[in-house]
């Protein structure tokens, strides 16, 4: 019974997060000589997947065809037919276009050894080591974040529909994924299926990280460098510090939007980047094309990420913003403010990056966006929710020292050696004439991938430290610390380049074996600090005996209750309460939460009182009120946790018991 | 190793920590191996004219292989004692003995508390309901 479903959640994930994304990538590539490396290819597959299976099913919402097994299946099979289809008639038609070695270069990843691919192989069964023994030992589903999201998962699959969420906490692209794999596999939500959907995307997500190190490193340090960066990313952002968030516990905890945003946003910037070197390196039709194609890739990661997770897309904005205003600035710098040669560069970018399709991808995604689904962020209430001066404590801002955790200090450390010494080659380039000169003449477009590499990185590292430690400077009112998470990933690619400045700059003076001695020092640190998070982070044991209580009462409760009845649990001490909805699907709001103790106390606004009153003082004048208003006739809570005035008062029996929860029923009305 | 073989290696990898994850999970949903536990409720109504039963809820679990001793007390005197053999079901349905019903006739108060222990082994349990008198 276990394989058989596990043979199903096998073939559903396959359906919905590799074929329609491999197909669709078939079509647009559709020339051999633009097929790109295996890795690309399976990263780009997942996230186009993600992508189409997103724009599917909401085409299939509004054209009210329901959302079953037989629909959604059918519906992928058929896109990746058509898919195929259209690329045999197209690759009939066009002609190919001969490949030159320099754009080779640019867009496989060409030059990796057996060895690299060998030790590649090594990092990277590490890092899914240390993840799935840490995920493992709390894969019951009972952490707070998930129970919310497959409730919207649940009920699409349940309905037929896509939900209405009637708040901006939640976006469709978070749950169509799983709803999706939900219908196909009829596997139940609450299950292992979740937290394995999260597990293949965050995994897949190392590989993106692993993609954006290898083309920053080639635009910003040399094409050289980009292989080995590459692979000492893997072990930056992949094994070292690998339990801590977002990594390991946001997979855990079912934080859906950071984890699928954590690899959509490395793949939308790879993308850009990549077009971007394609454009600048060099000036063949094959080039142009496959620009357009890598900054068609671009937009359609930006907009899968805008429907899939508000933090991330409004972080991407900052990033993107940083780096088109930094990379005009210094060019303009070192173009002396000679507006001549500053302005026709960047037109020739833009036209590339706005061609027709995507001019015309844009304007399809503008009009799903304002008049057929909009994102749920996209009103005036959330929107100023996120941007004003922050008053909130959790809002204004943490320190240096609280980022440098964060980010890991090993990490935050060598990331600031990368900038300085970045910052001192764009200083010493700019300061020089003949230095400048030389640098264009050696590389056609060298000076533009270059600069575009270290601002983007540069600025994006930038960034996000500003919004973490000075959100007021930038008017960001969102809690700090979930935006001081994204640190590590900008953070990883710098440490790995530092890593190979070191190295290099210390191989040209020393023997080989002094160099080998001495990277083996400066990764052995990152190891010793990256994997001590690993015995900080272990998790205590996770109470299945407690979640599985709660599921059992769960069921219970949904046999007795009545549809108009009401229930109320605690969230602060009930094991796996935010999946109790999950068993009676009577709306995201029953059963009512007693939330954490803290949050009733809000100096910025007043805070509904009758969920804590009605525990506290079950029998006081304004429990007894809020009892009658909310219709709650059930109260779940946890044995000696708030209880005693329950089994005092007359008015409530109890009704279910067990070691880790128990439900009073009031009695009198 | 090729980029070929590697990216097989990349899939084999994924697939087994994604089928790790996926049995430990199961296996702990359906509590094979673990320790099990009892949950008691009443089943229905809260007055005595509605002839309450009680049901006996029970885990998965491996050793349930036992009777449960129902103690029912009224005001802190056990009134009546049941025994409840739950080792083949994973629920059972238990009606009020007529001691209880009896007792709680013989009550010169219009309701009272009826507390009702559940012996399993060591483990006790107890549920208690206001019963109002006609």
């Amino acid at each position: 019974m276990m394989y058989l479903l596990m043979g199903k959640l096998f073939i559903a994930i396959g359906i919905v997060l590799v074929l329609p994304g491999y197909f669709l990538l078939s079509l647009i590539i559709n020339k051999k000589e633009q097929e790109p490396a295996l890795v690309e290819k399976m990263v780009l597959s997942v996230g186009l997947s993600i992508f189409v299976v997103d724009f599917l099913l909401i085409s299939l919402h509004l054209l009210k065809i329901p959302i079953t097994q037989l629909s959604v299946s059918a519906t992928i099979l058929l896109f990746a037919v058509l898919c195929e289809a259209l690329s045999y008639w197209s690759s009939r038609r066009l002609a190919t276009t001969a490949l030159a070695d320099s754009d080779r270069v640019v867009h496989t990843l060409l030059g990796f050894t057996k060895q690299q691919w060998s030790a590649f192989a090594v990092l990277f069964l590490l890092a899914v080591l240390l993840r799935t023994v840490f995920v493992v030992q709390g894969s019951i589903p009972q952490t707070t974040d998930l129970g919310h999201h497959m409730y919207w998962a649940k009920l699409m699959a349940t309905t037929g529909s896509l939900p209405d969420y009637g708040m901006p906490d939640f976006i469709i692209g978070e749950h169509i994924i799983f709803g999706a794999v939900g219908v196909i596999s009829q596997i139940d939500f609450i299950s292992a299926m979740p937290v394995a959907i999260l597990l293949v995307i965050h995994l897949v997500s190392l590989l993106a990280m692993f993609l954006l190190s290898y083309r920053i490193a080639s635009l910003a340090v040399s094409e050289k460098s980009a292989g080995y960066v590459g692979l000492l990313s893997v072990a930056t952002y992949g094994v070292f510090y690998a339990i801590s968030s977002p990594q390991a516990k946001f997979v855990s905890g079912g934080v859906i939007g950071n984890i699928m945003g954590n690899f959509l946003m490395p793949l939308a910037a790879y993308c850009l980047l990549t077009g971007l070197q394609l454009v600048w390196r060099s000036k063949s039709d094959w080039s142009t094309l496959t620009a357009r194609f890598f900054f068609f890739l671009f937009f359609i990661f930006s907009a899968t990420l805008a429907y899939t997770h508000h933090l991330t897309t409004f972080v991407f904005l900052f990033s993107m913003a940083t780096f088109i205003i930094g990379f005009i600035i210094v060019d303009l710098l070192f173009n002396r403010f000679d507006l001549r040669t500053t302005v026709p560069s960047m037109v020739n970018i833009f036209k590339e990056l706005f061609s027709k399709w995507n001019l015309l991808f844009i304007a399809a995604v503008a009009v799903l966006a304002l008049f057929f689904y909009p994102p749920s962020y996209l009103n005036p209430s959330a929107i100023d929710t996120a941007v004003g001066t922050p008053v909130k404590e959790t809002r204004t801002g943490i320190s240096l020292s609280s980022l440098a955790l964060t980010a890991g200090p090993w990490r935050f450390f060598y990331s600031l050696v990368a900038v300085m010494v970045m910052a001192a080659y764009m200083a010493q380039r700019f300061f020089s004439k003949k230095i400048t000169a030389k640098w264009d003449a050696e590389d056609v477009g060298g000076r533009y991938t270059r600069l575009a590499g270290i601002i983007f990185i540069v600025g994006w590292f930038g960034i996000i430290l500003l919004m973490s430690n000075q959100p007021s400077l930038l008017k960001v009112d969102i809690p700090t610390a979930r935006i001081a998470n994204y640190i590590s990933l900008p953070a990883s690619i710098l440490s790995a380049i530092a890593i190979y400045y070191l190295w290099n700059a210390v191989s040209a003076y020393v023997s080989r074996m002094a160099a080998g001695l001495f990277m083996v020092a400066l990764v052995g640190t990152g190891f010793v600090s990256g994997l001590t998070d690993v015995s900080d982070s272990a998790r205590q044991d996770v109470d299945a005996n407690a979640t599985r209580q709660t599921y059992q009462a769960s069921r219970y409760i949904n046999e007795i209750a009545g549809a108009d009845e009401m229930i109320l649990k605690d969230h602060n001490y009930v094991a796996a309460d935010a999946w109790i909805k999950l068993f009676l699907m009577r709306g995201y709001r029953n059963p009512l939460s007693r939330s954490l103790l803290k949050r009733y106390n809000d100096p910025t606004k007043d805070r509904e009182t009758c969920t804590l009153e009605m525990i506290v003082e079950p029998d006081g004048d304004f429990g007894r009120q809020c009892y009658q208003e909310t219709q709650v006739r059930y109260v779940m809570l946890k044995p000696g946790y708030d209880t005693a005035q329950f089994e005092r008062s007359e008015n409530f029996s109890k009704i279910l018991a067990a070691p880790d929860i128990v439900i009073y029923k009031r009695t009198n009305e | 190793m090729t980029e070929k073989r590697f990216i097989l290696f990349i899939y084999a990898i994924i697939i087994l920590a994604v089928g790790w994850v996926f049995i430990v999970a199961q296996g702990m949903i359906d509590g094979k191996g673990t320790k099990g536990y009892t949950m008691v409720s009443f089943s229905s109504g809260s007055s005595k004219a509605s002839a309450d039963s009680l049901m006996v809820a029970v885990s998965n679990q491996t050793d349930i292989t036992q009777h449960y001793g129902i103690e029912y007390e009224i005001d802190g005197i056990i009134v009546a004692t049941t025994q409840t053999d739950v080792s083949s079901r994973s629920t059972v349905t238990v009606n009020p003995p007529d001691e209880l019903m009896e007792a709680l006739d013989r009550l010169p108060v219009q309701s009272a508390m009826v507390r009702i222990t559940f012996v399993a082994g060591k483990q006790k349990e107890q549920l208690h309901k206001v019963i109002t008198t006609e």
